[in-house]
């Protein structure tokens, strides 16, 4: 006991396993994350040391599975050893139960000499198993590792190594259509909780031989695959260094969703601005890639993060690229109006009614003031008590059932908003203000900038509610100031409205030019091949 | 010295910058004071002051460009010597510091009397100086990306409602062309040249340009755009819409003028055309207040020039409550009006003889 706990405690250099077989790259896998929670400890050639090292270092659970064996006809003893809940067994029993049990008996039994065993284990390795990819390597956490991502290990009495067997398998949810990021035209499916499923999706789309996938480990505890993606020539060295670096500094429990990962490598974190995208369409994942970002894709989520974003990519949906350019401009110029009524309207609505009626038609006041008669609250004490109960409304609609939710929306809006009017506590107006911000927040395609944008309307509200008119632009001048002071991966946060990118600011912004005008990719992204398309239909 | 948040600037963004910080506060009150000096002829003031000015503008950037990868605190001890160019940066300072007090004051003053008039100046005041603070201790880059985004949209809302008043503008009131002599008009265009305070500011971002070759011609194109396309419509429609008499009678003759606008949503549109020079001051103020703090490190050899804008905050915060009197915020605007006359005319003449004495240019 005393051995092995020396032996671990010896930080030996890390070593490169030597073979690679099937569709790991264990080049980018032999990084592990986390040093704070294990060393790296050489194999023994003894089994039964190493399935104690691995008993030691799992620890005693129930769906840990050991079957021991001799293989063929010898007596060389081997072990197997899978996690009952992540291993698909009957891959497991034809891959490689099956040949180390019966096709190695026909043949000639080795000698236990050093040589022969490792003739063996290479015969076994090479010829025997037949699962899809195996893996052969000396080092021990990258086998623990593999073993709790549903993959087997196979230890041989006699060899210092371990052959890591891709018999991973358990139930996963099929391809669906996407909830967050609806579109009318557009492909239907959308990412799933498998990493495999998902890389699958964008392969499918963009079937270049320069896309890159590169996976890598994060988290301590609960390790998880991050899927870097990107088009090598496409991407920018910069940003992407950046990425990997970041990705890289994590050093966290787990990341149990690509969320976490957002948070950990952005670098506005105090910013409700979302300075990375999400989404849960591979369409428009593949459609990022080819304007020069860098996808994110982990495991367990379906969710993929880009990076970098900037603040007007936010307001575009995937389907904006399908339709027709004239009317996703209209559609996009809505949808910036909406989102500044989102923020705006009921502040400006408290500033003019509180501080400057002057300011409105004679006509316009009379109406309002007559509907607010009898209102006991101040306007600004009305607007933040419907803003309250319009978060609180959607808060509950999101958290139930889908039917359940959208009775609590008619509730809400009907029978609150009707009995609070009728109670003398709101005016009718207020009821139309807080509507039409509600509507118009949820125009914004992204969901949380939608969230971001609309909480905003909150500290709005207290600023003209304080000072008027002065106080919302006094209020908007910091909310610019913060987005101006932002970067994304290195990126202006307003590029490029500022800096100001007069070719992409016709392009691809606040309207969307014709395809056959964005013959070039977004400079502020891309790296190498700045050549979108070339128009051929003349020649 | 370690420039904090400071990246190079196109020239898109230089042309902007120039043009944001020309504009500044005197664009809503310049047309009395001229009114009152030169009478209906003040727009041949423009154009005179339009030449002056730009001969100081021009001997400052060929000083700058001369010395384009030194800030001016480096190229003044290089040019003069080290007592003499921190005795001449106090001064800079000094003069920055009074300008961006005035600018202040008078913004605040017309807040106060067209938007919340029982909130005292010195909250009026507070709220900006805090804002502007805020955006200065980012840096430079964020303050010109400000001015990117607003600097545009300000303008487009100024020219708008001054279009807005031209049918009510008589031109006959601009009569009789130089009715009084040349005497009047040259007259007054030396106390305008002092008026355009933001010409040597903007000498300072010279360091920071991408490409020194563009320089002069942007910021004379630039200039050339505010005197031509600006000042001079904002002068003549004051004085065709109200007369000399009405307009020298006025605090703020442009929103008087701008009050007349009548659109079926709003009333009292003054109000809107507030809103945007509200911004356009704002990013004038963050932008000196920057300028302030990195000179003001550059002579005491601070590494950090984000705490010397937090430290100017109460000082100007100070400087803005002090004047008790329009008489005060009148002898104050007099002084720095001077004081810009020879800072941005008579100044950089013998500081140009020198450079070419020393074979700098």
């Amino acid at each position: 006991m005393f051995s092995i706990i020396k032996r671990r405690l010896q930080r030996v250099k890390k070593q490169k396993p030597k073979t690679v077989v099937g569709d790991i790259n264990i080049q980018q896998q032999a990084k592990l994350p986390g040093e704070r929670v294990r060393g790296i400890d050489k194999l023994s050639r003894s089994l039964e040391d190493n399935i104690a090292y691995l008993k030691e270092s799992v620890g005693k659970s129930d769906d840990l599975r050991y079957r021991r064996f001799q293989v063929g006809d010898s007596d060389i003893t081997a072990v197997v050893v899978w996690v009952d809940s992540l291993t698909d067994e009957d891959r497991l029993v034809r891959g490689v139960l099956e040949p180390l049990l019966f096709q190695t008996r026909e043949a000639p039994p080795p000698r236990l000499s050093k040589g022969g065993i490792l003739q063996l284990w290479t015969t076994l390795r090479d010829k025997a198993l037949t699962v899809n990819a195996v893996t052969d390597t000396k080092d021990f956490d990258l086998a623990v590792i593999q073993l709790l991502s549903g993959r087997s290990l196979l230890f041989l009495e006699g060899v210092d190594r371990v052959l890591i067997l891709s018999t991973q398998g358990w139930a996963q949810r099929g391809i669906e259509s996407p909830v967050a990021d609806q579109t009318i035209r557009g492909p239907r499916d959308a990412f799933t909780e498998t990493l495999k499923v998902n890389v699958a999706q964008i392969r499918r789309r963009l079937r270049d031989p320069k896309l890159r996938v590169k996976l890598k480990r994060v988290g301590a505890r609960g390790v998880n695959d991050i899927a870097l993606v990107y088009v090598e020539d496409l991407v920018n060295p910069i940003i992407l260094d950046t990425v990997k670096k970041r990705l890289d500094a994590i050093d966290v429990d787990a990341v149990l969703e690509s969320g976490y990962l957002e948070q950990l490598i952005e670098e506005n974190w105090l910013s409700p601005f979302p300075t990375i995208l999400s989404t849960e369409r591979p369409d428009e994942v593949a459609g990022q890639i080819l304007e020069g970002r860098v996808a994110l894709l982990t495991d367990n989520t379906p969710f993929a993060v880009i990076a970098p974003a900037t603040f007007d990519s936010l307001f575009h949906a995937s389907e904006d690229y399908y339709q027709k350019w004239q009317l996703v401009s209209a559609i996009r110029l809505f949808r910036f109006a909406a989102t500044m009524a989102a923020i705006f309207i009921p502040a400006a609505y408290v500033a003019l009614t509180t501080y400057h009626q002057g300011m409105l038609p004679s006509k316009l006041a009379i109406a309002i003031s007559a509907t607010r008669q009898g209102v006991p609250l101040p306007a600004v004490g009305e607007a933040f008590l419907m803003l309250f109960l319009l978060e609180l409304l959607r808060e509950a609609g999101v958290r139930l059932p889908t039917p359940l939710g959208q009775t609590i929306g008619i509730v809400g809006g009907l029978i609150i908003g009707t009995a609070a009017v009728q109670a003398g506590l709101i005016s009718d107006l207020m009821v139309i203000i807080v509507a039409t911000t509600a509507i118009s927040s949820f125009t914004i395609p992204d969901f949380e900038s939608a969230l971001a944008l609309r909480l905003l309307a909150f500290p709005m509200l207290v600023a003209a509610g304080s000072f008027g008119l002065y106080g919302l632009t006094m209020a908007i001048l910091i909310m610019f100031i913060h987005l101006a002071a932002m970067k994304s991966f290195g990126v202006p946060y307003l590029v490029p409205f500022a800096p100001m990118k007069p070719r992409a600011l016709l392009r691809d912004t606040i309207v969307r030019a014709p395809w056959m005008s964005m013959k070039r990719r977004p400079a502020f992204f891309t790296g190498g091949d700045r050549d979108r398309m070339d128009d051929r239909r003349d020649s | 010295m370690k420039v904090f948040g400071a990246e190079k600037l196109s020239t898109i963004q230089w042309f902007i910058a120039l043009l944001g910080v020309f504009v500044e506060v005197q664009v809503i009150t310049f047309s009395a004071p001229l009114a009152q000096a030169a009478g209906t002829d003040g727009w041949i003031s423009i154009i005179l002051a339009f030449f002056i000015t730009g001969g100081g503008l021009y001997l400052w950037l060929r000083l700058a460009l001369a010395y384009k990868d030194k800030f001016l605190t480096e190229w003044l001890q290089d040019l003069l010597g080290k007592p003499i160019a921190l005795l001449l940066t106090l001064g800079l300072l000094l003069y920055w510091f009074l300008w961006i007090v005035g600018v202040n004051r008078t913004y605040a003053n017309l807040i106060q009397e067209l938007m919340l008039q029982t909130t005292p100046i010195p909250v009026l005041a507070l709220i900006a100086i805090f804002t502007a603070a805020y955006a200065a201790r980012h840096g430079l880059s964020p303050v010109i990306r400000l001015m990117e985004l607003m600097v545009p949209i300000s303008i487009v809302i100024f020219f708008g409602l001054l279009l807005a008043v031209m049918p009510q503008v008589q031109l006959a009131r601009l009569l009789p062309v130089l009715g009084n002599g040349i005497a009047r008009p040259l007259r007054a265009s030396l106390m305008l040249s002092g008026e355009l305070q933001g010409l040597v500011a903007v000498v300072a971002l010279v360091p920071f340009l991408k490409r020194h070759d563009q320089a002069l011609k942007t910021a004379f194109l630039s200039f050339g755009l505010l005197m031509f396309f600006l000042v001079i419509p904002t002068f003549l429609i004051t004085i065709g819409f109200m007369g000399v008499e009405t307009t020298v009678a006025q605090r703020f003759p442009l929103l008087t003028v701008t009050s007349a606008v009548r659109v079926p949503v709003l009333e009292r549109l003054e109000g809107v055309f507030a809103i945007g020079w509200i911004v356009i001051v704002f990013l004038t103020t963050a932008y000196v207040l920057y300028l302030l703090a990195l000179v003001t490190a550059a002579a005491l050899g601070a590494k950090d020039q984000r705490h010397i804008v937090t430290a100017l905050v109460p000082l100007l915060l100070l400087g803005i409550s002090l004047p008790g009197s329009e008489v005060a915020i009148d002898t104050l605007s007099q002084i720095t009006a001077a004081a810009g006359f020879v800072v941005i005319v008579l100044l950089p003449i013998p500081l140009f003889g020198l450079a070419r004495l020393r074979g700098k240019l």
